[in-house]
């Protein structure tokens, strides 16, 4: 896929529906991703980023295509649980996808492909702080609808001034779940706290972290309170994002949307109705209690969805 | 920098030189040298004679290399095309590695067959301009404008593979991945930019309202107890009076923690204080920034890092000074909490031991009143009243804790009913005059007064006791300190901190981007870093000094910003292209002429050292010099070839060359040595050709001399 080419997709969006896009791609980029990644422009005129699976010769069909998967599920996941009104701009969001043809893609709205590396270096100070706000606020956006990046660099971070990107989710899955194919621990959002934690460390340093993820310098006071906890050996006694954004006197982002909240009503409707069938029968429980239930878990929803 | 020779190698698979049928052709230099194999000589005239055509080039030397061709006649020949003209010169290369001769009636001697390429020795020499416009000029004064070349050359330091090594081992050691030593050992510059000290709380501020009305309240609450424990303080202060300046001490002192941990949170937030709000507290505006300071502090610590180290190291350093500004956290954990100025259970052991103590007083007192056998009957009960008054009058004024007052007056009462009977009821022993009764309830009188000064000062001691006023004093003083230090000093200075922060950061920035174009340099350099180097201490140094300036001046715009006081942004790209500019021009100066002279982006003041050492090892030089040509030389022909040579020493040509500094060293300024640019010293021996092996030869008629072959 190189130089422009005009591509019709033909997948689904993230609800589910289907739907078929007309765009121009402009060549595949370097973007620090094991898959493959094109930008490109719908006709509409917004840009976009394709993710395709990468060519047969340098991966197996397979791993790649779980890798797709989990890229999908993941930017699936962060489109639906935040309403489109006020979408984290740490994230990505999902336009479109299609996962059972020979063609996969991710089709999502355009960043910017060229990696953080070389900009991050660049940052003044007060830039500096702002980075590490806006990459927690990503983590604590991914923490909040139980998802593990399990890919944390500057390769994956897209820089648009000093706010954050976080992009490449091919190795994400949901917190418990096997990170990167079943021979990893479980992933837990300390992997991603940890992985952030060396990235700021180096940031802010210059000096990069040993193999083992600790600090190999001395780092100056603040930025040891900053980071106090982060390494951690056990991911459940590392600080949460939202505890880290604290430190540095940030708040949390907005919690995420209640994608049942479309359903209230309904429900409401159905208790409503129910007490009016159920009247004269003593025994009963409060009625929106029993009606609503609990929420399903997330893990349930994804599943029904795939 | 401009080339002023360019050579052009038209032989087949040549790598080397500008491309004969590229773009660069047209634009040449004057001068150039062609390399061709003589074995074509006389069928290239459509390439020579686009040369000849090109509209600036004045002069050509032709290097013909390899074996010659023969004539018509079955002997061995020369053939010259025509086409190049009277423009051309031409220099014939019968071996490139050349044999070793001295000329006249010597038949030759082969050269070891280590030694280096002689065509290469030759091409370089023929690139400085001086030297080329003496070959030029002597080779005219033989027959036919050929000559076959003797060579003798030395580079006064290193081989030039040996160089380029240098030049890779010293930029990777600049670039430093190997760089240890810690950022936090860093001398004076790393410290935080100087805290302001001229600074203080604006008067009539908040915060200095506050931190003067705490003062005062806590004064005030010493003073009260230290009136009330008087004799008479029950009577001037009171209890209840005391209590109320303590209570008022505790609020103030309570308003004035509140402002100050606000002003230290405010000062010590991320991202940036809220200078604003701060000045509404009462803590003066950020002083301004002497950027040309900032500028010095850390050019200096780049400048340093560099001198010692490498670009990483500096990086290094760079980003500890920004990180090191924000200065630690202030320790707030003594002030976290409200300051209570009682103890919340206090002394409740022993509430009663005053009153105790002081029944036997009252025991005492009425029985020996009421045992007057005269006045017993009214003393008695006076004395009893006398005793529940007064207490009554200090239970009220008293201050808190104690037991109540009710259960006091009634056992204090009950004791003194039970003087009073016990007096009334014993039998008076003996009669006593009237004075002893006087002097008797006198002395009660004083006794209980006494007894009840004591039993208040016992009672304020143990309430005194409760108290945390000392503690409290030293909490206020802990957040004057606070902010006065803290807050005040950090504020005054935290635009100096922030500027410092950033260009400490810009500048670091900066040095990743000359490591990075280090790097590529290195990644880039055809030469393989494996040559074996001698011990060339001097100049390594010398090259990792320009190596420095050239970062330094890769980052002097940076430096400039920074002093201008203008906001800074870090442009990517500026400072990269200014170093590759630089590195690049280095590089080829280096190649060109060595690492003797100082490159117009060297360092000042580096080659001193490097020209002791280069005059105690330059004999090869002296005897270069010194050379008459009659000395044995490597003629870059086969044996075979000399007899094709005319060795009568009328007709050869010598021309012997230096750089400029070895010259001077030597003092042979004017000895009919060609001043050369290049870091080579040698002697060029130009031998003519015997007349009848030599042969111009013009392009067939029928050939179009600009058409294709």
């Amino acid at each position: 896929m190189s130089g422009d080419q005009e591509v019709v997709l033909h997948g689904r969006d993230a609800w589910g529906a289907p739907r078929t896009w007309r765009l121009r791609t402009t060549g595949t980029v370097e973007a620090g991703s094991v898959l493959r990644t094109a930008e490109g422009k719908l006709n509409t005129g917004d840009r976009v980023v394709l993710r395709t699976l990468p060519p047969a010769s340098a991966v197996q069909p397979e791993i790649s295509q779980v890798w797709l998967d989990n890229e999908i599920r993941a930017v699936t996941r962060t489109t639906r649980l935040y309403r489109a009104e006020r979408p984290p701009a740490e994230l990505p969001r999902l336009l479109g996808y299609q996962f059972d043809s020979d063609k996969p893609f991710a089709l999502l709205t355009g960043y910017s492909s060229t990696g953080a590396a070389t900009a991050v270096g660049r940052l003044l100070d007060s830039q500096r702080t702002e980075f590490t706000v806006s990459l927690l606020r990503a983590l604590a956006h991914l923490d909040a609808v139980d998802l593990v990046h399990g890919n944390v660099g500057l390769p994956a971070l897209r820089l648009d001034g000093s706010s954050v990107r976080l992009v490449n989710f091919e190795h994400a899955v949901l917190g418990g779940e096997p990170s990167r194919s079943g021979v990893w621990p479980p992933a837990h959002h300390g992997d991603d706290v940890l992985a952030a934690g060396r990235l700021l460390y180096e940031v802010y340093t210059g000096v990069p972290t040993t193999g083992d993820g600790h600090p190999s310098g001395t780092a100056v006071p603040w930025l040891r309170s900053l980071l106090s906890g982060v390494f951690a050996d056990n991911p459940h006694e590392r600080p949460s994002a939202v505890d880290l954004l604290r430190r540095v006197n940030a708040a949390a982002p907005a919690p995420s949307d209640d994608q049942d909240a479309a359903l209230h009503r309904g429900r409401a409707r159905f208790d409503t109705v129910r007490s009016v069938k159920s009247a004269g029968y003593p025994p009963q429980a409060p009625p929106s209690a029993t009606a609503a239930g609990p929420a399903p878990r997330p893990h349930d929803r994804m599943g029904a969805e795939r | 920098m401009t080339r002023l020779v360019d050579v052009v190698d038209l032989r087949p698979g040549a790598s080397s030189g500008i491309d004969p049928d590229g773009p660069a052709i047209r634009n040449v230099a004057s001068r150039i040298v062609v390399v061709d194999l003589a074995s074509r000589s006389a069928e290239n005239h459509s390439r020579y004679h686009q040369l000849a055509t090109i509209g600036q080039v004045r002069e050509i030397v032709l290097v013909l290399v390899g074996p010659m061709t023969t004539d018509e006649h079955g002997s061995p020949a020369l053939r010259l095309s025509s086409m190049l003209g009277q423009a051309c010169v031409t220099l014939w290369v019968g071996s490139e590695v050349g044999v070793r001769w001295e000329g006249g009636t010597d038949r030759g001697r082969q050269s070891e067959p280590e030694v280096e390429d002689g065509l290469a020795d030759l091409l370089r020499v023929l690139g400085s301009r001086p030297v080329f416009d003496e070959v030029v000029r002597r080779v005219r004064e033989i027959p036919f404008h050929v000559a076959s070349p003797a060579t003798d050359v030395v580079h006064p330091s290193v081989q030039p593979a040996e160089l380029t090594t240098l030049l890779l081992r010293a930029l990777r050691q600049m670039s430093g991945t190997n760089d240890q030593a810690p950022a936090s050992e860093e001398p004076a510059a790393g410290k935080r930019a100087g805290t302001g000290t001229a600074a203080a709380v604006v008067p009539r501020s908040p915060l200095h309202r506050r931190r003067a009305a705490a003062q005062q309240r806590l004064a005030d609450a010493v003073a009260a107890t230290a009136a009330l424990r008087r004799w008479n303080g029950a009577f001037t202060t009171g209890g209840d009076a005391a209590c109320e300046r303590v209570a008022l001490a505790g609020a103030a002192l309570e308003a004035h923690r509140t402002i100050a941990l606000e002003a230290v949170s405010l000062v010590q937030r991320l991202p940036a204080p809220d200078d604003d709000a701060l000045a509404a507290m009462g803590v003066p505006h950020p002083q301004a920034v002497d950027h040309s300071a900032v500028a010095a502090t850390t050019g200096a610590l780049l400048k340093g890092r560099l001198r010692s180290g490498s670009l990483l190291g500096a990086s290094r350093a760079l980003r500890h000074l920004a990180n090191s500004q924000a200065g630690r956290d202030a320790n707030v954990n003594a002030f976290t909490t409200r300051v209570a100025l009682e103890r919340p259970e206090s002394a409740r052991a022993n509430r009663w031991s005053p009153v105790l103590a002081v029944l036997p007083v009252v025991l005492a007192t009425c029985f020996a009143t009421a045992a007057l056998p005269v006045s017993g009957i009214a003393a008695g009960p006076v004395s009893a009243a006398l005793w529940l008054g007064l207490l009554a009058f200090l239970l009220t004024r008293r201050p808190p804790g104690g037991p109540a007052t009710g259960k006091v007056l009634a056992v204090v009462g009950a004791t003194a009913v039970a003087g009073v009977a016990g007096g009334l009821l014993v039998p008076p022993m003996v009669p006593v005059p009237e004075p002893f009764e006087a002097l008797v309830c006198g002395l009660s009188v004083l006794v209980s007064l006494t007894a009840l000064v004591l039993v208040w000062r016992a009672q304020v001691d143990r309430w005194t006791s409760t108290l945390l006023l000392g503690q409290a004093a030293t909490v206020h003083e802990g957040l004057v300190g606070l902010v006065d230090e803290f807050v005040v000093g950090r504020q005054g200075s935290a635009d100096l901190r922030r500027r410092t922060a950033d260009a400490a950061l810009l500048l670091a920035g900066g040095c990743d981007d000359v490591r990075a174009v280090f790097t590529e340099t290195c990644s880039e350099s055809p030469v393989d870093g494996d040559v074996r180097t001698g011990n060339h201490h001097d100049l390594v140094d010398v090259i990792h000094r320009d190596l420095e300036r050239i970062s330094t001046t890769a980052l002097d715009e940076s430096v400039r910003a920074i002093a201008s006081g203008a906001p800074l942004t870090a442009e990517p790209g500026l400072v990269a292209l200014r170093a590759r500019t630089l590195t690049k021009e280095y590089v080829d100066y280096l190649r060109r002429s060595g690492g003797h002279r100082r490159p117009p982006m060297g360092a000042v003041d580096a080659r001193g050292a490097l020209e002791e050492a280069f005059w105690e090892d330059s004999v090869d030089a002296r005897r270069v010099l010194k050379a008459s040509g009659r000395e044995e030389m490597r003629q870059l022909c086969h044996l075979s070839d000399i007899r094709r040579l005319n060795p009568d020493w009328s007709g050869v040509r010598v021309i012997r060359f230096a750089p400029e500094h070895v010259l001077e060293l030597f003092g042979v300024i004017g000895h009919e040595i060609v001043d050369t640019d290049q870091d080579v010293v040698g002697v060029l021996r130009l031998v003519p050709l015997r007349r009848d092996v030599v042969r111009r030869v013009a392009p067939p008629l029928s050939a179009d001399p600009g058409g294709d072959l």
